[in-house]
């Protein structure tokens, strides 16, 4: 069946390519694109686009990928969370296996434990809610509405009563709720794209570590946020910055030492990408805030020939001894002692501990041993006494237990079959897996989180060392949108991430031919980016108004606009977009090109900044800032209410 | 196991299979000294020497080296399945590199250098690598120049290594980049160090520290994350002591590798247990060398796994199936005659020669490069932007050195041409003798925004330009 | 001036008259005041604009940057901190957050815990850069510019502008907006008041019916003047400041001030803080509080010394010396409570503590109207 249809369409689409090249097809090109085109065009380019024909729109196998996990106050049970599958599951930490399953609607992602371990509360990523399991029957018994994409909580127990801190990663804040009566007291901003919570030691504050950085001109240091936050007064108290520090996924207190730990990718976006050796492009850390001093001490994980990429999940044992991060790329747990790193910092100079997440030498000081783990380890989670450590094994969906007194593995509580027969689940792997990269420097996350993009522009030197920065674009939804490149040169995914990421990037060789088929496979499986919370139907009547302007043809007074600067010329639906390039005015000083792909637009709003080499760091600024002589689009005629329906019909894509 | 006394050397040309577990074994008779020599080569593989496989009890010993009067330096391929050598036709050939299958059948010469060749080297896709020339016997071996160069079809060989420096003993590090020793630069005569290069020798580097007055031989990466090596003084009669780098932090220093262990080495291997193969013996001539596995606590040499009273055992290699290394898309394009060298801050330095610690600020770099007489040449000046920053497009393939200046001209820095930059290889360093395993700051440099010079050599320079 | 010299003429004659209690007032007086300038770490004498955070934290806008007091130090942040713009026009602090929203001269900024984050007109939907007034309600920013009204959901960061294009709003010069519990009122310079109804999002517009920009021939009839400098909401009761006089809504009643026909001041009004059913008015000429009725007018009299006039119904007015100055008569901006209030002039920063004021020598009773 799929075979036919694949040969009609083949058919079809040939029959019109030729009928386009030899009947006047780019007279008709040229008249709809209201200019010539600037590269190969066929019919395929407009016509014949279908979403629903898409990969990303395809049903895909779920897999019992481990997220949050939580362990119950007597360490006999750990809850985990299933966000494939829409489930909690429970099990038995003796006899190391799954005892039963609940299903939790929307995600469910992060999870948290009231301190009786009577209350189980879940953050539902896809559902913007956090709902509460009865541990006991392992039933939802409640639900509250929160920010958009809820991935991490924590419980604080507060003067003024339990309050639960929520971090919504795609709404950029926290909803501090109060747990009896079960409501929302606040909802305070956080960074950008806060991903991790954790409360102090003693309850009453909470601190949030925020994966991306702030939106910044391209052309300054990028920064990230540790956000604290009072959990009492629900009031951010400090919003300390990591200067080109960013990914940070995990953090937590340290019992008996006045530290907040926090993991992260020092990333160098800034500087031309000459080389990945030494650590040019990006290396791996963690920040180690002093709450009385604030003082803040990034120090690496890598080591001088060898890179712990992706550090997601950080967790500290009860007696404050050992630290442990999960580097999601390396398969290794690292454990640092954290009294070593205490007579380090003791003995260090001020100038030392600025200096100390650039000496790819100082890891061995306190990083005393690494434990290897399974595919992508990202959560931890302690027992209450600390003697064992919990991994979530996310891509081989399995949680393997560390005997945190020996150090080594003690065994592992097995979810599901990893899903080894899977393309997409295999291409997840090579995507998070740093093993292709030289010394393990990076994967293809450490760029893209989650397939989306990281906030930053890079300065490659492909064309030669210069100012030549690009925008990192987001992988989700980007299935049927090739050419790929800003420049449009790639045609597939499959040379996108070919020889050229193996040159530019890898520094090494390429993906083998079937880790590349996975690794597309897995790419083109991503939908774009939600960037409305789930229960909306319909457009507002701004975004009405605005969806007006994006598909006028004529402007308000009645001026017709030429087909060539119309919105809808080169983002055309479906996709928004008809993959060809276009000159918008935007060539900088050290582009080699004025004319640069058109990207799709769905889920557009959740991608800044915007631009080939990222200038715009808003979807107003395209046209408020960097759009000159209407060159991207008749705009303006457009007072500001215009525009801002514009970027609300943009935004709802 | 091995340890046997083997007299019988199996019948050459057979196609046996190769048993687990099995060793390549370089023997030197004993009682036979070196005759007058050409090379360093034919003093340390006397006449007679040769390469061997131990085997099976039924096939003790069998011969690899066929037809050659002497070999040496043997590699084993990843696969387990071919070994490649240093080896010498004739009394009056050179030394050349050859392959032989460890299954049989006479060796293969894969190199025919003037010059001779020497150090070979397999790369995780199979490649050749090897230094030429070989150095002379006559004059010290390491202020003889030599390079490193790859060959991936047989009489087609290309540079890798482009300074004036002594280059030997390549080995292939699991990262995919070529660990070799070379003589360093602007230190004693007697100094050696070990660099990296990737494998069309770009980004060439600085491994570890140097070591004074002491001779590095044999690195080999060790899977628990080392280098191990072996260092003498620069006279033959210095005591050879196994030593050891961690990769974690290569700039902090040596261990002994065998600290509680004394015993005369010639060889250390990491063997696929997680210990090491190691050719030595317990009172220098007196007896034979044989071959030893060791863990890095052994108090003894113990028994020997091999030893023949007939032959010293100078070198062992396990034949097993390792891991190959990563390998590497070249980014060398050979329509270039230049590469670019960024330097994000030439003020960004270790050096400190004023009073109070700091270094004192260079207002411009001088690059240079080599002569035939290894003085420094000019090729050009840049003046560095405010940030420190500079920018260059520099001839590739040759020697490049660099020379921090001030205001007045006065030379404050210096770095001896030593590295080179390859056709179309975008080259750049944190500052001029910057902190080794250092990452960057995350900084803009101000050079990338201006025009970058291209300073050429004189033409009389050019003239001269290829070492080859 | 001219009423300073009435007072300066009759004070002498009415010295005999027993002075009544100040504590039958509707408010409490200021006992004396406290000021800061330039010599105390203010970075310039020109206040703008002055907020206790409910943190305790002082908050000054002034021409050369925000200010902000700790501890009894000031700390000046500026553009170097991030502040779009050293001309601090405007602030209000989120009740739910503690996060203060800071309007300039050019663009609109976020302080939060330490971390300031610029909104301007070309990178979001604020409709203009020159901000005049901000207000929060249901989880709204609201903020008075001089292109209209914008609105901004703090939850998703969506703007909604409201002017000439799509309201009743005639003028998009908006200099104050006010929340009144399930409605805004807003300030239009030259366009009177609009009065916005959140549930039914209708505008409602209230203009001068003489539109007379000078006087007010028929009093009481409505907004006193369309030309309105600012609006100020609480427990019911509007006040409408213009540069023409002042007005008070009840919702069903209008009245209007204006210099010489009333205990006003002045007609030039710059600020009106509303606590209880209190205004506290901002002039060119002193600070005057009233409910309406009652009126207490401090101001500087002609040897320099500050004063307070206290206008009752129907009764003399009562002059009584403090011992202190304010700072400055040309006052923009304020805020009181039950014991202190802060005056932001245009020669310093104010500090009135508050009290029941017997202690304030009497010096006057005259009656002028």
């Amino acid at each position: 069946m799929k075979a036919t249809r694949l040969i009609t369409w083949t058919s079809l689409a040939g029959i019109f390519v030729l009928l386009g090249h030899h009947f006047g097809g780019q007279a008709h090109i040229r008249r709809k694109l209201g200019q010539k085109p600037l590269a190969e065009t066929t019919c395929l380019n407009c016509h014949f686009v279908s979403v629903k024909s898409l990969p990303w729109a395809q049903p895909r196998p779920h897999h019992d990928s481990p997220a949050g996990l939580a362990v119950s106050p007597d360490g006999t049970r750990i809850w985990i969370a299933l966000d494939d599958q829409d489930q909690v599951a429970e099990a038995d930490v003796k006899a190391m296996r799954v005892i039963r399953r609940a299903k939790v609607p929307g995600a469910p992602y992060g999870l948290a434990l009231d301190p009786r371990g009577k209350q189980l509360f879940v953050a539902c990523k896809s559902q913007d809610r956090v709902a509460v399991l009865d541990t006991t029957t392992l039933t939802e018994i409640d639900s509250i509405e929160v920010g958009m994409g809820p991935v991490a909580l924590a419980f604080s127990a507060t003067p003024k009563g339990a309050r639960l801190l929520v971090a919504n990663s795609m709404s950029d804040d926290i909803s501090v709720l109060s747990v009896s009566p079960w409501r929302e007291l606040s909802r305070p901003a956080a960074g950008r794209e806060p991903f991790a919570v954790a409360a102090s030691c003693d309850g009453t504050r909470a601190f949030v570590a925020n994966r991306l950085v702030g939106l910044a001109s391209v052309k300054s240091v990028p920064e990230s946020e540790l956000t604290q936050i009072d959990a009492t007064t629900c009031r951010v108290t400090s919003r300390d910055a990591l200067a080109s520090a960013h990914l940070s996924e995990s953090v937590c207190s340290v019992p008996s030492r006045s530290w907040v730990l926090t993991p992260l990718v020092k990333v160098r976006n800034m500087v031309p990408i000459t080389q990945v050796a030494n650590g040019w492009v990006m290396s791996s850390g963690f920040a180690v805030a002093d709450r009385p001093s604030g003082r803040i001490v990034q120090l690496p994980l890598d080591e001088a020939n060898d890179y712990f990429s992706d550090p997601s999940g950080v967790a500290a044992d009860p007696s404050g001894h050992f630290a442990f991060v999960a580097s999601g790329g390396s398969d290794v747990i690292s454990v640092i002692d954290l009294a070593r790193v205490s007579n380090w910092l003791a003995r260090a100079t001020q100038a030392q501990r600025d200096d100390a997440i650039y000496d790819l030498s100082l890891s061995p000081e306190y990083v005393v041993k690494r434990v290897r783990t399974g595919r992508n380890p990202r959560q931890l989670a302690l027992t209450p006494d600390g003697s064992k450590l919990f991994v979530s094994e996310r891509l081989d969906d399995s949680v393997l237990v560390i005997d945190t007194g020996t150090l080594n593995p003690a065994g592992r509580i097995r979810l599901g079959d990893g899903g080894r027969d899977d393309p997409i689940r295999l291409g997840e792997r090579v995507f998070t897996s740093s093993a292709y990269t030289f010394q393990h420097q990076f994967s293809c996350r450490s760029c893209h989180p989650d397939g989306h993009v990281d906030g930053l522009s890079y300065d490659f030197d492909g064309d030669g060392i210069g100012d030549n920065l690009l925008d990192n674009r987001s992988l989700q939804g980007v299935a049927g949108t090739g050419p790929f490149k800003w420049n449009g040169k790639n045609p597939s995914l499959e040379i996108q991430c070919g020889v050229r990421f193996a040159k530019v990037l890898m520094r090494t060789e390429p993906f083998p031919a079937k880790e590349l088929r996975d690794l597309t496979a897995f790419i083109k499986s991503l939908p774009p980016p939600r960037v409305n919370r789930t229960n909306r139907d319909h457009l507002s009547p701004s975004e009405e108004r605005g969806r007006a302007i994006f598909f006028a043809t004529r402007t308000p007074d009645g001026r017709e606009i030429p087909v060539s600067s119309r919105c809808v010329t080169c983002h055309a639906p479906p996709l928004y977009t008809v993959r060809l390039p276009f000159k918008v005015g935007t060539k900088g000083q050290f582009d080699t090109t004025e004319a640069f792909d058109t990207p799709h637009l769905l889920g557009v709003a959740d991608t800044a900044p915007y631009l080939h080499d990222g200038r715009a760091q808003s979807l107003e600024e395209i046209w408020t800032l960097y759009s000159t002589n209407d060159a991207h689009g008749v705009t303006s005629y457009m007072n500001k209410i215009q525009l801002n329906d514009l970027v609300a019909f943009l935004k709802t894509l | 196991m091995l340890a046997c006394v083997a007299f019988l050397v199996s019948p050459l040309g057979c196609s046996s299979p190769v048993p687990t577990d099995s060793i390549v074994v370089t023997q030197i008779p004993r009682g036979i000294s070196a005759g007058p020599t050409a090379d360093v080569l034919d003093r340390s593989y006397p006449s007679g020497s040769r390469i061997v496989l131990l085997g099976s009890a039924s096939d003790p010993v069998r011969l690899l080296s066929q037809g050659l009067i002497a070999a040496g330096e043997p590699v084993a391929s990843f696969d387990g399945k071919r070994v490649v050598f240093a080896g010498k036709a004739s009394q009056t050939s050179e030394w050349q590199i050859y392959e032989a299958s460890l299954v049989g059948g006479p060796p293969r010469p894969l190199t025919s250098v003037h010059g001779g060749a020497t150090d070979p080297l397999l790369l995780g896709d199979g490649a050749l690598v090897y230094v030429s020339p070989v150095p002379s016997s006559g004059a010290d071996p390491v202020l003889q120049s030599s390079a490193l160069y790859l060959q991936r079809v047989p009489g087609r060989s290309s540079r890798l290594t482009f300074n004036t420096a002594r280059v030997c003993s390549p080995t292939i590090l699991s990262d995919g980049r070529i660990l070799f020793v070379s003589s360093s630069p602007g230190v004693s005569e007697f100094s050696t160090g070990l660099y990296t290069i990737n494998n069309d020798g770009t980004e060439v580097s600085a491994f570890s520290g140097h070591q004074e007055r002491m001779m590095i031989r044999r690195p080999r990466q060790v899977p628990d994350g080392r280098v191990v090596f072996l260092t003498s003084g620069a006279n033959a009669s210095c005591e050879v002591r196994a030593e050891s780098i961690s990769m974690a932090r290569p700039f902090g220093g040596t261990s002994a590798l065998f600290p509680a262990c004394r015993a005369h080495l010639s060889s250390v291997q990491p063997d696929s247990d997680g210990g090491f193969l190691v050719c030595a013996d317990r009172e220098a001539a007196a007896v034979a060398s044989g071959v030893f596995r060791l863990n890095a606590d052994a108090r003894s040499l113990g028994t020997p796994v091999f030893l023949d009273p007939k032959w010293s055992s100078i070198e062992a290699v396990p034949i097993t199936q390792s891991v190959r290394p990563m390998g590497r898309l070249s980014n060398v394009d050979p329509l270039h005659r230049t590469g670019q060298i960024l330097c994000l801050n030439a003020n960004d330095t270790t050096c400190s020669e004023s009073v109070d610690g700091l270094a004192p600020k260079a207002a411009a770099v001088r690059v240079t490069t080599a002569s035939s007489g290894n003085i420094p040449v000019p090729l050009g000046e840049v003046k560095l932007q405010p940030d420190g920053s500079f920018m260059a497009e520099v001839p590739a393939d040759i020697p490049l050195g660099f020379e921090a200046l001030d205001q007045t001209g006065r030379v404050l820095r210096r770095v001896n041409p030593f590295i080179w930059v390859r056709p179309g290889e975008n080259r750049a360093c944190i500052g001029c003798h910057e902190r080794p395993n250092h990452s960057p700051k995350n900084l803009r440099p101000l050079a990338v925004r201006v025009a970058v010079p291209l300073l050429e050599p004189a033409v009389s320079e050019r003239a001269g330009k290829n070492p080859e | 001036m001219a009423m300073t010299a009435i007072l300066l003429v009759c004070a002498g004659h009415f010295a005999d008259l027993p002075a009544q209690s100040p504590s039958d007032l509707p408010f409490p007086l200021i006992r004396r005041f406290e000021n800061f300038g330039i010599k105390d770490g203010l970075p310039t004498h020109k206040v703008h604009c002055v907020l206790p955070a409910s943190d305790g934290k002082l908050w000054v806008g002034t021409w050369k940057g925000l200010v902000i007091r700790e501890d009894g130090k000031f700390r000046r942040i500026g553009i170097e901190d991030g502040l779009s713009h050293p001309m601090v026009v405007c602030m209000v602090e989120d009740p739910g957050t503690g996060d203060l929203w800071i309007g300039t001269m050019r663009g609109l900024n976020r302080f939060s815990a330490g971390r300031m984050t610029v909104l301007t007109q070309t990178s979001c939907g604020l409709p203009n850069n020159v901000i005049y007034g901000l207000e929060i309600m249901s989880n709204t920013l609201w903020v008075a510019t001089a292109a209209g009204l914008g609105a901004m959901d703090l939850k998703t960061g969506a703007w909604s502008i409201y002017d000439h294009n799509n309201t009743v709003m005639h003028e998009p010069w908006v200099y104050s907006v006010t929340a009144a519990k399930d409605r805004l009122f807003v300030g239009v310079w030259g366009g009177g008041i609009l009065e916005y109804e959140l549930s039914k999002q209708i505008f409602k517009e209230h203009r001068d019916p003489d539109r007379d920009f000078h006087f007010d021939l028929v009093p009481d009839d409505g907004p006193v003047n369309d030309v309105t400098s600012w609006v100020a909401w609480s427990d019911g009761i509007l006040w409408q400041g213009t540069y023409f006089g002042m007005s008070r809504y009840d919702g069903l009643r209008w009245r209007t001030w204006q210099e010489k026909k009333s205990p006003l001041p002045s007609n030039f009004i710059n600020f009106i803080f509303a606590r209880g059913r209190v205004a506290w008015i901002g002039t060119d000429r002193g600070v005057s509080v009233t409910d309406g009725d009652t009126w207490a007018n401090y101001h500087t009299d002609a040897k320099g010394a500050t004063i307070v006039e206290i206008s009752r119904p129907h009764q003399p007015v009562e002059t009584r010396s403090l011992p202190t100055h304010l700072p400055n008569d040309f006052v923009l901006g304020l805020w009181a409570n039950e014991s202190e209030a802060w005056f932001a002039t245009s020669d310093g920063l104010g500090h009135g503590f508050l009290g029941p004021a017997e202690t304030l020598p009497a010096s006057a009773s005259v009656n002028k109207y």
